[in-house]
């Protein structure tokens, strides 16, 4: 990769990237936690903010469903 | 409401009231003076004439559009108009204030271009579409009952009648003019289409002094556009076309047409992706502008976005999925009347149908003719057959069942023992009908024939092992099981009854219907068509409730849903609906599949109800007391034997007795929506991803991505990529669940699937500016002895290219939730137009006309670059389809 003189172009496109797939791989856990009875919408920001911790807390909760059925 | 419909009504009027009031005014005699005419009618020379003199009996505004109206609707649309707008700023900025030697109107053509394939496009399969209707809509017409001179009565077609002319009107008759009622019996017209008075009006045949400026308030007119309920009625036309009332005020009124959720959605969409574009370009003008410093270039650039955010093509893809379904139901001889149907049909869940002529053939049967006792007794078919043959008001099957049973001696010759006195015409309330005779010494005799349970009611007598005895609730008992036995074997039954000597002065009403001497029975069979289980069956596989909404007695429809297949949950009774408030109601209908004894307001009622609950309700129908129901449900379809008022009210008629064709009218809904929701989500979710790959580039990078030429081009051939998919095929599981409008999935698969391809047209961004272009170029853009040029104009193509594949690939993605190219394919057009336009995408940077366009062929390594890219989206993209799935249950 060959930068010079373009930091700022640099930065700008790869935290754009990062930031959007940060932002698609986080329905990962949150779909997970969803389908456990959790609420989408804070597991999905749960999970923007701390992914490597909810990907494995939403693998390891219990199904809620599963509980009142 | 009442009150402005009738002033809009009253001053659209206004030119032919005059006429129609001094008309109201004057006596038989006077006004068949006035028309030159007498009660035998004008022959078929002098008709003809009259229609050479007045024009058919038709209105302008219900006559097909011409081509040229046609051709400039489909140039109209909110897209169009935002295309034209920014075509205009284009040749003032590119062509009227710049140098002679610099113009260049290649903006304006390609925008032009994208205009005139999207109208032309939508022009051509309208006509398709109106050119099947119209050659269908010939096999169905309405016809009216006319006296023509030596010719006596005739059938003609409504359009062919002419002022002057004496027409017949029966119970289910659409009024074909304005006419003057010369002489009627119990008449009761529906003005509702005129008024928005609900509630049907009595009309008389005397003159009328009284003083008013609006003719539909007067009784003794009858109005284009409304229809018979009830009773008989001889009218003279008075006025016909444009010259009615109903023709006057075409233009005032407004077709009764609701518009549907899905019309509403399309529209609301449309306007979403207006503001949408119109909020981006501001956006992308001024970042560009501030970042880059050329307030010029960046106008172009965002004016160039401007053209690709504005979804041009989706008039085109809306009605051409539309008419390509109406041109493949009419294939199958169902006419479309409003193309939204087909929609709707797609949409539709529950589908309630009237019994007879729709399930059933429609070909009654008499089967037998029994005293009280249930024995076979030829008096019975004597008395019923006199009753059918003078009876003049609704033509009833049953009516001709019996007039074909005894078309031999000693029946016919009946007809010159007895002269008919009057009758007191059918309705639905009595649901009975009765005529007076008179025999060559005298005697008068009233026979009356109905609904058993509603014949009981006027019957205080009955024939009772051959004396006439008072009905006592014993043989009442005795009665009720014979007619249920019957019923069981599922026929129809009627009971006749008379009555000797009815005293004559005056006119028969309602009221001489009392007292009488029930005789016997009529039982009917009306066995089910042959297509009607296979149907039933099919459209339940299709996630279509079909549910039964008669008339009949409650065992006669149980044997019938017993023979199509149907299973009888729960029944209903028009009288136990009666009782329920709508709360009640709301909750019964969703466990109930038959319901008798109803009476057309209880049909309406339960279709409305229906239709609170969230169904998408179909409504079929071939009777006058099936079209309020089919005026309160989502679609109605009819059959071309249907009376007029039921054909009238359809948005589908079938004309064959086929009722498999449902089940295609289902599919075609679906596919259409499917086709339709596909482009909407494509659209809307790649438009949602370009916001961000066009603002991180305009922050981010020092040169525009695309120049806006490039832009133009890639945004025309997209366009002709996405022309194929009204041809484009659906899963089968997604055409087993019925299909609705529903606008926040398109909120939601916009917001999840967008950004797919903005992820990879940053990865684009960052190897081509940090890999590529410097390698080739030889240096970091900005480096000393770097070309900027062939710097940019790199980067341009490579994006232009990435940008096509991943573009044209979405529409591979997006169609079906399985894995696209494997587990499902597009149609053969849709892989060769999205197939061609990739192929020419890629090769226009090799080309002169690429270099035109300012772009610059790419090294090799750039498509291993390009596959890998693509292969990645397409990962994620399936990543991203499945946890959609996961999370909303369906993918389209």
């Amino acid at each position: 990769m060959i930068i010079g003189p373009n930091f700022y172009t640099a930065v700008g496109l790869l935290g754009t990237l990062a930031f959007m797939l940060l932002g698609l791989f986080s329905t990962y856990p949150a779909v997970r936690a969803y389908e456990k009875g959790r609420n989408f919408a804070k597991w999905y920001i749960f999970s923007f903010f701390l992914f490597p911790i909810a990907l494995v807390a939403s693998i390891v909760i219990n199904d809620k469903k599963e509980m009142l059925s | 409401m009442k009150r402005k419909i009738i002033q809009t009504v009253s001053s659209a009027v206004s030119p032919v009231a005059e006429k129609l009031i001094r008309a109201s005014r004057m006596e038989t005699d006077e006004l068949l003076k006035e028309y030159n005419t007498t009660l035998n009618g004008y022959n078929e020379e002098t008709a003809a004439e009259l229609r050479d003199k007045y024009g058919k009996n038709e209105i302008s505004r219900e006559k097909p559009e011409s081509v040229y109206k046609r051709l400039i609707d489909a140039f109209i649309n909110p897209f169009t108009v935002v295309l034209f707008v920014l075509t205009a700023i284009s040749f003032f900025t590119d062509v009227v204030i710049v140098a002679p030697g610099e113009k260049d109107p290649s903006t304006v053509i390609i925008i032009c271009t994208m205009v005139i394939i999207s109208a032309l496009l939508r022009f051509i399969q309208e006509t398709r579409s109106n050119n099947s209707a119209e050659k269908l809509k010939t096999m169905v017409t309405t016809t009216v009952t006319v006296t023509r001179g030596e010719e006596g009565r005739k059938e003609v077609p409504s359009a062919d009648i002419v002022p002057g002319d004496i027409i017949f009107l029966t119970a289910g008759d659409m009024v074909p003019a304005d006419v003057r009622i010369i002489s009627c019996k119990d008449l009761f017209v529906s003005q509702s289409s005129l008024t928005g008075e609900s509630e049907p009006v009595e009309k008389f045949s005397y003159a009328i002094a009284q003083e008013t400026k609006n003719p539909l308030d007067l009784p003794n007119l009858a109005f284009m556009g409304s229809n018979v309920v009830s009773g008989s009625a001889v009218c003279i036309v008075l006025a016909t076309g444009d010259f009615t009332c109903f023709g006057s005020m075409a233009k005032a009124i407004s077709d009764n047409q609701v518009t549907t959720s899905f019309e509403k959605g399309i529209n609301s969409v449309s306007w979403v992706l207006i503001r949408f574009m119109m909020c981006m370009v501001p956006v992308v003008f001024f970042i560009n502008g501030f970042t880059k410093g050329d307030w010029f270039q960046a106008f172009l650039f965002a004016l160039s976005v401007a053209v690709g955010l504005t979804p041009e093509m989706l008039p085109m893809i809306v009605t051409t999925n539309l008419a390509k379904g109406a041109v493949a139901m009419a294939n199958k001889k169902t006419i479309v009347k409003h193309l939204n149907s087909i929609q709707n049909f797609g949409a539709m869940d529950v589908l309630c149908t009237d019994k007879t002529g729709t399930i059933t053939q429609d070909h009654i049967v008499l089967e037998r003719y029994l005293d009280i006792h249930g024995n076979e007794d030829e008096r019975i078919l004597r008395h019923a057959f006199l009753n059918s043959y003078y009876q003049t008001g609704l033509k009833n099957l049953m009516d001709v069942a019996i007039i074909n049973h005894a078309k031999t001696e000693p029946y016919r010759s009946l007809r010159e023992k007895y002269t008919k006195v009057d009758e007191i015409p059918f309705d639905f309330n009595r649901r009975r009908m009765s005529v007076v005779i008179r025999d060559q010494d005298g005697k008068t005799q009233l026979i009356t024939k109905g609904a058993v349970e509603e014949m009981l009611s006027i019957c205080t007598y009955t024939e009772y092992n051959g004396t006439v005895v008072e009905l006592s609730d014993d043989i009442r008992k005795e009665i009720i099981s014979t007619v249920a036995e019957l019923s069981n074997q599922g026929m129809r039954v009627l009971a006749v009854a008379q009555k000797n000597n009815p005293p004559v002065e005056g006119v028969f009403s309602v009221k001489d219907e009392s007292d009488m001497v029930l005789i016997g029975y009529l039982a009917f069979l009306d066995p089910p068509k042959d297509t009607a289980a296979a149907a039933i069956m099919a459209l339940n596989d299709y996630g279509v409730a079909v549910k039964v909404l008669t008339g009949d007695s409650d065992a006669v429809a149980k044997c019938i849903c017993r023979q199509v297949g149907l299973k009888v949950d729960n029944m209903l009774l028009g009288s136990e609906i009666e009782e329920m408030n709508d709360e009640k109601l709301a909750v019964v209908v969703e466990k109930t599949n038959l319901f008798a004894k109803l009476t057309p307001q209880q049909k309406a009622r339960i279709v409305r109800t229906l239709r609170s609950n969230g169904h998408i309700v179909g409504f079929m129908g071939d009777g006058i007391n099936d079209a309020a129901a089919m005026h309160e449900a989502d679609v109605a379809i009819s059959v071309d034997t249907a009376v007029d008022v039921a054909k009238d009210s359809a948005d589908i008629i079938l004309l064959e007795k086929d009722l498999t064709v449902l089940e295609q009218g289902v599919i075609e809904g679906r596919r259409t929506f499917g086709n339709i929701i596909k482009y909407i989500k494509m659209t809307t979710s790649s438009n949602f991803g370009n916001m961000f790959s066009v603002v991180t580039a305009s922050a981010f990078l020092p040169f525009l991505p695309m120049q806006p030429i490039q832009i133009l081009f890639l945004n025309l051939i997209y366009d002709i990529s996405c022309i194929a998919i009204p041809w484009d095929n659906m899963d089968e599981d997604y055409l087993k669940i019925p299909r609705k409008w529903d606008a926040s999935s398109i909120g939601s698969f916009m917001i999840w699937l967008g950004p797919t391809s903005s992820v990879f047209d940053i990865t684009t961004y960052i190897i081509m500016f940090f890999v590529i272009c410097p390698v080739i170029t030889g240096g970091a853009y900005g480096s000393k002895g770097i070309n900027s040029a062939s710097f940019i104009s790199l980067f341009n193509s490579g994006w232009f290219v990435e940008s096509l594949w991943s573009q044209t690939l979405v529409i591979h993605m997006i169609r079906t939730p399985r894995i696209p190219f494997i587990q499902s394919r597009a149609s053969i057009p849709v892989l060769l137009s999205t197939s061609a336009v990739i192929a020419v995408g890629t090769v226009t940077p090799y080309t002169p006309f690429g270099r035109v366009l300012g772009m610059a062929a790419m090294p090799a390594i750039y498509f291993s670059w390009l596959l890998a890219m693509i292969l990645c989206y397409m990962l994620l993209a399936t990543f991203m389809k499945t946890m959609y799935r996961r999370r909303y249950g369906e993918l389209l």
